[in-house]
């Protein structure tokens, strides 16, 4: 008797194919750099260590191709498919409007992730923000030499005390704002984003040139930007995509019941803008 | 056309000729010219009018198959049959009866059409669980199982839930002793939509993918963007978990656990709290671990706090916290501590509410209950080449069988966060402190956010509720949420996840109740 009959085995078959095109999906994802929509580049190599144990999976797969099994399985192959079947669909990337009408965690509050560094700079530690008694103190005063700008950030234009933000650096320029406010005071600012306004968090004079910031996935989207002084700030129409040019300063924002210094731009010309893609990520 | 097959499986006394009695003795039948191969010992032949019956041993079986095949072969010529029923022995090993059936002389005649498991209800827990991997292949591989004796309808339920885990899908029927047959009707089965519901599937993909405005609309494009964040965040880590998982099941021997795992629980504490700091996983990665920790045989004190900590108080999550909370360390100190204390306290407490049921819903099976189609324990499988496979095997059928939890839960959670939160948020600091506390362990619960992303959202609570619930929210979350609830239902009995999430969700108010009265972070 032959011991090692083959016959085709449709489940092993199945669950090859459903490996390959998931393979291919994600590595479809990770070359096109599609899967910026979803996750942030800290998830690249764990996606690409996904593709490659679905890979060793196929292989594995292949050596019981005709191995005969009695019972077949199929509804296990959802598990990927229904992923991959989502992800083939033409998805928008979600803007600032979807955040708008209370869609996207987190968007309702303007994001204090970067509003904190400068405080903390001036004090001992993060103020709690529901302490309404713990006023932050006023960052230091400007020293009579302001710091010396030392980023190597593209953009800057040290002569004219200009910096024209590219729209791929806005998360590192809003980090390096915070980071270094001081030094930067004076200077003309350029920036493209969305017009972020909330009753509740920013007076009738004062608006958000903000992007969509991700720190891990889609889920933990929010609003980040420059927060604009801006006499008319009430007539600009909200989720509008802007080009805002104005002058640096240490303004004040109130949060709640806190008031936080932090970099403001004193808004000289708005422009109309074309919306610009993709997430800003920290 | 191929004369069908139906094969009776079952151990010795389960009464595999009984059975045939009956159903080849049954009005249907007897119009039917049926060819009886009985694989089986020192048993009395199957008696019924129209057919022909032979009867082979095992020892013929492994000595000359060849002999059989040319036997049955030989029949097969000389008189037309309308089907074949094999009784076939319960120690033999389901594929050699594929193999046999599969030769070139039968391959061309008959085709194998069901398999029918025999068993008596009260015995068939333990020797499934003892006697070896061939009578379990032969239930993995049965379509019907017609259980006799079952002492009640809760007992039937029961062995019904045990058999699926063994064969999915297996249909379980317990007739009276007097009718243990079952009707023609039950062996046509179902009819086989899968191509019907394939083509619809494609049909409605293309549909779809052409109309571009559907996929557009707000709420949908929401949802559906951050189911898919959520599970191109989730799978990665998923795989994580089922690897060191199967990694665990297949390479580490019982016997080096026993021998060097510490016996007193509080050192065994200690470990499954530095085992959780080291592993930078999400929740997703340490439920399967988990599983396979208990049926390694670790005492559950120690594998429930591994788990429950391990999502708070890795580096990855600390690293995420800082970050979230502006660097500020007094936020990451409180939230590793509190997670490692509600940690400890839920191993802890597990010896008053873990029972003595088996936690594992498999039961006594469930150690080797492995959807992969390899019977055989780990542990009797040596070389590095076959262990190897079996690794890489073990990891992808764990991972369709915690995978599918994981997508329900995803959807579910995706679908709150996209209409839920603006609700969550609208609450404001109105509650007491303990509702609050457990409002934000509701949330968290509710969100099913990975324990790594959870700080982001935690922040922007903050404004609104007291510190104390905020800090419930990013302990209690990794611990428990809905994705959780379901991912642990790939393994483990209800009577134990509802226990478990009980102890959670008090041992958690408890910690963040005191830690927030005795005066917080500031």
């Amino acid at each position: 008797m032959n011991s090692k009959v083959k016959r085709f085995n449709p489940e092993v078959f199945f669950d090859l194919i459903v490996f390959l095109l998931f393979d291919g999906m994600l590595l479809y994802l990770i070359f096109s750099k599609q899967y910026l929509s979803y996750v942030t580049p800290r998830m690249r190599p764990y996606l690409i260590f996904t593709a490659v144990i679905l890979l060793l999976w196929s292989i594995l797969s292949l050596k019981r191709l005709f191995v005969p099994k009695h019972r077949q399985h199929f509804a296990h192959g959802l598990v990927l498919l229904i992923p991959l079947f989502l992800l083939s669909m033409p998805n928008k990337t979600l803007t600032s409007v979807d955040a708008a009408v209370g869609n996207v965690p987190g968007n309702l509050k303007l994001n204090a992730l970067n509003r904190d560094t400068l405080n903390n700079t001036g004090n001992s530690g993060i103020a709690s923000v529901n302490t309404a008694s713990s006023t932050p103190s006023p960052a230091e005063p400007s020293p009579a030499e302001p710091p010396q700008v030392t980023t190597e950030l593209a953009g800057i234009d040290p002569v004219n005390r200009t910096i024209t933000i590219p729209d791929d650096l806005f998360g590192k320029w809003l980090t390096e704002f915070y980071a270094n406010a001081e030094a930067y005071i004076g200077y003309e600012v350029i920036l493209t984003g969305s017009v972020y306004t909330d009753d509740n968090l920013l007076p009738n004079n004062q608006f958000m040139t903000s992007r969509l910031t991700m720190s891990c996935c889609v889920a933990d989207l929010s609003p980040a930007g420059l927060v604009c002084d801006y006499d008319q700030a009430s007539s600009l129409t909200p989720n509008e995509w802007v080009t805002v040019r104005g002058k640096f300063f240490i303004g004040e924002t109130k949060q709640g019941k806190t008031t936080f210094k932090d970099p403001h731009l004193q808004v000289e010309e708005i422009k109309p803008a074309k919306e610009v893609q993709g997430y800003v990520f920290f | 056309m191929k004369i069908p097959v139906y094969v009776v499986t079952g151990f010795l006394d389960s009464g595999k000729t009984t059975f045939l009695n009956t159903t080849l003795n049954s009005s249907f039948w007897k119009t039917k010219k049926v060819l009886v191969l009985q694989f089986e010992e020192g048993e009395e032949a199957p008696e019924f009018q129209n057919g022909t019956c032979l009867s082979f041993s095992a020892g013929q079986l492994s000595e000359d198959p060849s002999q059989i095949i040319t036997q049955i072969g030989a029949h097969l010529k000389s008189c037309k049959f309308d089907e074949i029923w094999i009784e076939w022995n319960g120690m033999l090993p389901f594929s050699t009866l594929q193999t046999l059936l599969l030769q070139r002389e039968l391959k061309s005649r008959c085709r194998l059409k069901r398999v029918i498991h025999t068993a008596d209800g009260n015995q068939i827990e333990t020797l499934l669980g003892n006697t070896g991997p061939a009578l379990l292949e032969q239930a993995a591989n049965s379509d019907i199982a017609v259980l006799r004796s079952v002492p009640s309808r809760k007992g039937a339920r029961h062995l019904a839930s045990v058999l699926s885990k063994i064969s999915p899908g297996i249909r379980v029927y317990a007739p009276e002793k007097k009718e243990y047959a079952i009707s023609p009707g039950i062996l046509r089965g179902e009819v086989n939509l899968l191509p019907l519901f394939g083509s619809i599937c494609f049909l409605l993909f293309v549909l779809l993918f052409m109309k571009r405005s559907f996929w557009e609309q707000g709420y949908l494009n929401t949802v559906v963007n951050l189911f898919l964040g959520m599970i191109l965040q989730a799978i990665p880590f998923l795989m994580i978990g089922v690897l060191l998982s199967a990694l665990i099941q297949v390479w580490i021997p019982q016997t080096l656990i026993e021998k060097y795992f510490p016996k007193s629980p509080g050192l065994g504490l200690l470990v499954a709290i530095i085992g959780g700091f080291c592993l930078p996983v999400c929740d997703c990665a340490s439920i399967p671990i988990f599983k396979s920790l208990i049926r390694k045989g670790i005492p559950p004190s120690a594998a429930i706090t591994f788990m429950t900590a391990s999502p708070v108080i890795n580096p990855v999550v600390i690293l995420s916290t800082f970050y979230a909370f502006n660097g500020n360390w007094s936020i990451v100190f409180a939230r590793v501590f509190l997670g490692m204390i509600a940690a400890a306290l839920i191993g802890l407490s597990s010896a008053f509410w873990i029972g003595k049921h088996p936690i594992l819903s498999g039961g006594n099976l469930d150690q080797m209950l492995c959807s992969c189609g390899c019977y055989e324990s780990p542990e009797a499988i040596t070389g590095f080449r076959e262990k190897t496979v079996l690794f890489l095997r073990h990891s992808q059928a764990e991972f369709f069988d915690v995978g599918k939890y994981l997508v329900i839960g995803t959807l579910v959670a995706a679908c709150f966060q996209a209409f839920g939160n603006g609700f969550f948020l609208s609450f404001g600091d109105g509650f007491g402190m303990v509702l609050s506390i457990l409002f934000m362990m509701w949330i968290a619960f509710l969100l099913s956010l990975c324990s790594s992303s959870d700080a982001v959202v935690a922040r922007s609570f903050a404004n609104q509720f007291p510190m104390g619930a905020v800090m419930g929210f990013l302990i209690f979350g990794p611990m428990m949420d809905i994705k959780n609830i379901l991912l642990l239902s790939s393994g483990f009995s209800k009577r134990f996840i509802l226990r478990l999430t009980s102890a959670v969700v008090l041992i958690c108010l408890m910690v963040t109740l005191i830690f927030s009265l005795s005066g917080g972070v500031l």
